[in-house]
């Protein structure tokens, strides 16, 4: 599957105007999205390219040199996704709210660390979750490709729903090391075959405590990754067959028909190729 | 002559660029100073000073002006060189003129003084005209009195104050046209903020950027009734709001839901009554746009989707869509315009129908609703192939609710009789159902998911087939039947299906032997089942009364022994038919030594026997 994509920036002071003209754009109301994403870094094979041995059979040759080139290719991070909004962020009512705060004293947490961030953040009125309910999801994304012609980001994705079983062991048995956690929140939009994703990511404010349960996290305690609280517009059209030309160049063009729509509102853009890269320096 | 003098009514002049050029400001300073010969260093510099001891200031702003000067030395230069340009063009200019000025006054001469004339003369004008072409004379003005000049003058006066007083008139006249306007535009702005405070959405007409529009379809319709659904708010003569639908309007149009009874309506849906007074007001106007859109759309969806149910025995004849009904009947849905609606009041009216035009109404907007739902997911990856457009299920509930409730009662009634007929046999059927509608109020009630209202989990059990449960509790006391019916018009069924399920408690018994569970997909074969079941529980009950009878197989109704004291084998038969309940019984072998007696659900009066079935049975 591929995925083209389009980023803007949305200041802080103009965010509820913009999800207001988004609103009113794809005519529909906002979805709270919350999204707890937790990278992991492959693990180099071990031990010094053996030298190619002289003799024997070619197969078993043939087939150490496949490994050792793909020992030597690029390796990739990978994320595990799970959507945490459906349980989380759909508490509105002021009973909701309260529940959370009950919910949180009793685990003996404070409310807030960060005091401040959560004061202006309307993301942080989600409530407590039980972490096994969570859907993950594996999420590979390639380096995108080299503009060209095309003046969107395309890139090449897979997503992998995991419908059962224990993700961090998963990943871990196919020796993958956990690195960072983040949080995405924000609101997502429908136009068309475009998902608009109005976010800004969040870090969990005691990092030394993910390490050994990294699918736990205590939504709370997070502060923003960028001071300025700045959201990101991001564009997003999947395309099934990235090699059929004419469904490319379909969804290309409705991302562009939507760059004009949103003139002047949020300007959006290509995003920087080298600054997505997802290889593992 | 002309009838009018016509004053011209400048506007305030703004300043003219032309008014700054060089060329204008020498002819003016021509004008104000006189000749530039005039012009010398003196005059100059006592102007100079004249004007120097008026404004004391000037000194200041000159001093200012030296700062500023190098700054703009360059551009200060280039204005000195288009002056300069200028001047050079404008001296050009000036030669021209004199020197065909000159020519001219040669010209004139040459009549008079050739030789004078010729010396002036250009050689151009030698070599192309002959000298004396022109020439001139004095000639003497006209005389004219005091009278008629001071007569002259009187008209002319005359003429300006017409005239001034037709301007003046003109000018009264635009003045109170304005201020008309001025109130139409007021009603009609009042008209259109009256509009805006109800709630409707005004915003620009697609096609006509500057005419307002106010939009009353319905955001999830199908893209042609979508973008039907808005109409230009004009302004007509006296400033009220007309409401412009475009010329693709053909006015409004109704659902009409119709019971036909061998082609001829029986009842229709009953006429919401409107006074249709001159001073319609435009809200009513929209109200009524509105709703004819949505039923617009409402007939195109069950049109789509009528043609899809062929298999359900419904049609569609032109604009209205036959359903079949109650065996002799139909129900008529079709698209009519309200007076010719209005006009068919004689019929009658049945709640029925109304229900039924309701029900379509709902649904058409819970599918609106789940569209939208629909649309608001995280969008599909885009392939080559396009999706269609889903069909809404506006009719299917409809008929399935008809079906399932037609198979229902007549079950019901079934069992009644048959509980009767078992009543007059002193014989006990107990009945009790369960309707899958029944409990709408704890469902409506119990809804804790954030995205799900009330509403929609009530119209999701309303639109999720029909089912309905019976359990019947057979007279041997130890057998209960459970009938489920379950009505959806999709695969595999297409219809009702009967489920059927026995328990028995007693393993040895007849019943015991039957199949634990049947489906049938018709009601005649479950009513067999049921008068089969029910058969062999009166035996059983007959049985568990008596030690000497023994059952036969689970497929006869008869049990049989050897009476005592005797090598004769007596049988009795039990018959459950439709109108009786028969018992017989007969001495195998001998043909003439048989007896029989009859129950029947209307009592005594039927001719039936008076005593119980048992009382009966135990006088053998």
């Amino acid at each position: 599957m591929h995925e083209l994509l389009l980023f803007g920036q949305v200041p802080v002071s103009r965010h509820d105007q913009v999800l207001n003209i988004l609103a009113g754009v794809a005519a529909m109301q906002p979805v709270p999205v919350l999204e707890h994403h937790l990278v992991f870094k492959p693990n180099r094979l071990s031990g010094p390219a053996r030298p190619v041995q002289v003799g024997g059979a070619q197969d078993i040759q043939k087939s150490q040199q496949a490994l050792q080139a793909q020992a030597q290719g690029d390796l990739f991070y990978m994320q595990l996704v799970a959507d945490v909004a459906d349980t989380a962020s759909t508490a509105q009512t002021k009973e909701d709210q309260n529940a959370a705060m009950n919910f949180n004293e009793e685990n003996g947490n404070n409310v807030t660390e960060d005091g401040k961030t959560t004061a202006h953040d309307p993301d942080a009125e989600v409530r407590g979750r039980p972490a096994n309910t969570d859907k993950w999801t594996l999420q590979f994304r390639d380096l995108p490709e080299v503009a060209r012609q095309r003046p969107v980001t395309s890139r090449l994705i897979a997503d992998t729903p995991i419908i059962s079983g224990n993700p961090v062991h998963f990943m871990s048995a196919l020796d993958y090391t956990h690195t960072a956690t983040y949080l995405l929140s924000g609101h997502r939009f429908t136009h068309l075959s475009t998902s608009l994703l109005l976010y800004r990511l969040l870090l969990p404010s005691t990092p030394t405590e993910q390490a050994s349960n990294p699918s736990k996290l205590n939504i709370f305690q997070v502060r923003l990754l960028v001071p300025s609280s700045t959201y990101i517009l991001q564009a997003a059209l999947r395309v099934q067959d990235g090699s059929k030309v004419e469904t490319m160049t379909k969804g290309v063009n409705e991302l562009l028909s939507l760059k004009e729509t949103l003139k002047g509102v949020v300007e959006l853009e290509m995003g920087e190729r080298l600054a997505l890269d997802t290889r593992v320096r | 002559m002309a009838e009018s003098l016509s004053l011209s009514l400048q506007a305030f002049p703004s300043v003219d660029k032309d008014k700054q050029s060089l060329q204008y400001l020498i002819s003016r300073i021509n004008q104000q100073e006189g000749p530039f010969r005039n012009v010398t260093e003196e005059n100059l510099e006592e102007e100079i000073q004249v004007l120097s001891t008026g404004e004391a200031e000037d000194g200041q702003d000159d001093a200012l002006e030296t700062v500023e000067e190098p700054q703009d030395l360059k551009s200060k230069k280039e204005d000195i060189s288009t002056a300069r340009e200028e001047i050079l063009k404008q001296i050009r200019q000036a030669s021209t003129e004199s020197s065909m000025a000159l020519d001219f006054v040669s010209l004139l001469l040459s009549k008079h003084a050739p030789a004078a004339a010729k010396s002036i003369m250009s050689q151009h004008l030698k070599n192309n005209l002959t000298n004396g072409v022109l020439g001139g004379e004095v000639v003497q003005m006209p005389q004219i009195s005091d009278l008629e000049k001071r007569h002259q003058e009187m008209v002319s006066i005359g003429w300006r104050m017409q005239s001034l007083n037709n301007a003046a008139e003109s000018l009264l006249k635009s003045a109170s046209r304005l201020e008309g306007e001025v109130g139409r535009e007021t009603t009609y702005w009042n008209q259109v903020l009256a509009v805006k405070e109800k709630g409707w959405p005004l915003s620009r007409l697609p096609r006509e950027r500057h005419t307002l529009a106010v939009r009353y379809g319905f955001a999830e319709a199908y893209s042609d009734f979508h973008d039907r659904g808005v109409a230009a708010l004009r302004r007509d003569g006296d400033g009220n709001l007309v409401l412009d639908r475009g010329f693709t309007s053909k006015g409004d149009r109704q659902i009409r839901v119709r019971i036909l009874q061998q082609g001829k309506p029986i009842a229709s849906t009953t006429k919401v009554t409107e006074n249709t007074s001159e001073n319609e007001s435009v809200e009513k106007e929209i109200l009524n746009a509105r709703n004819s859109i949505f039923d617009e759309e409402l007939h195109h969806e069950i049109h789509r989707e009528a043609r899809n149910l062929v298999n359900q025995g419904i049609r569609c004849v032109g604009t209205s869509v036959l359903i079949p009904f109650e065996n002799d009947k139909q129900i008529e849905i079709d698209l009519v315009t309200p007076e010719s609606s209005a006009s068919e009041d004689i019929i009658g009216s049945s709640p029925l129908v109304d229900n039924v035009a309701t029900s379509l109404r709902i649904l058409l907007s819970y599918a609106h609703r789940q569209s939208l739902q629909s649309r608001s997911q995280k969008p599909p990856p885009l392939r080559e192939s396009r999706n269609s457009r889903p069909l809404y299920a506006l009719l299917k509930p409809v008929i399935e609710y008809f079906q399932h409730r037609s198979h229902v009662q007549s079950l019901h009634m079934f069992l009644e009789q048959l509980r009767k007929k078992l009543a007059v046999a002193g014989l006990d059927l107990a009945i009790e159902t369960f309707e899958s509608f029944q409990d709408l109020a704890v469902a409506s009630s119990a809804t804790n998911k954030p995205y799900n209202s009330a509403i929609e989990t009530l119209l999701q059990q309303l639109t999720s087939p029909p089912h309905s449960t019976t359990t019947l509790h057979l007279p041997d006391g130890a057998t209960t039947v459970k009938i489920d019916i379950h009505t959806a018009l999709h695969p595999p069924t297409l219809g009702s299906s009967f489920h059927v399920i026995n328990n028995n408690i007693l393993p040895m018994s007849p019943i015991a032997q039957l199949p634990p569970s049947a489906q049938y997909s018709s009601p005649a074969p479950l009513e067999n089942y049921i008068i089969h079941t029910t058969t062999l529980s009166i035996l059983q009950y007959l049985l568990s009364n008596s030690s000497t009878w023994c059952a036969l197989s689970p497929h006869s109704n008869s049990i049989m022994r050897n009476r005592p004291g005797s090598r004769d084998r007596e049988m009795v038969s039990v018959v459950l038919e439709r109108e009786h309940l028969g018992l017989t019984w007969q001495r195998i072998g001998r043909l003439n030594d048989q007896e029989t007696w009859t129950w029947d659900y209307l009592g005594v009066e039927g001719g039936g026997e008076k005593r119980s079935l048992m009382d009966v049975f135990r006088t053998f």
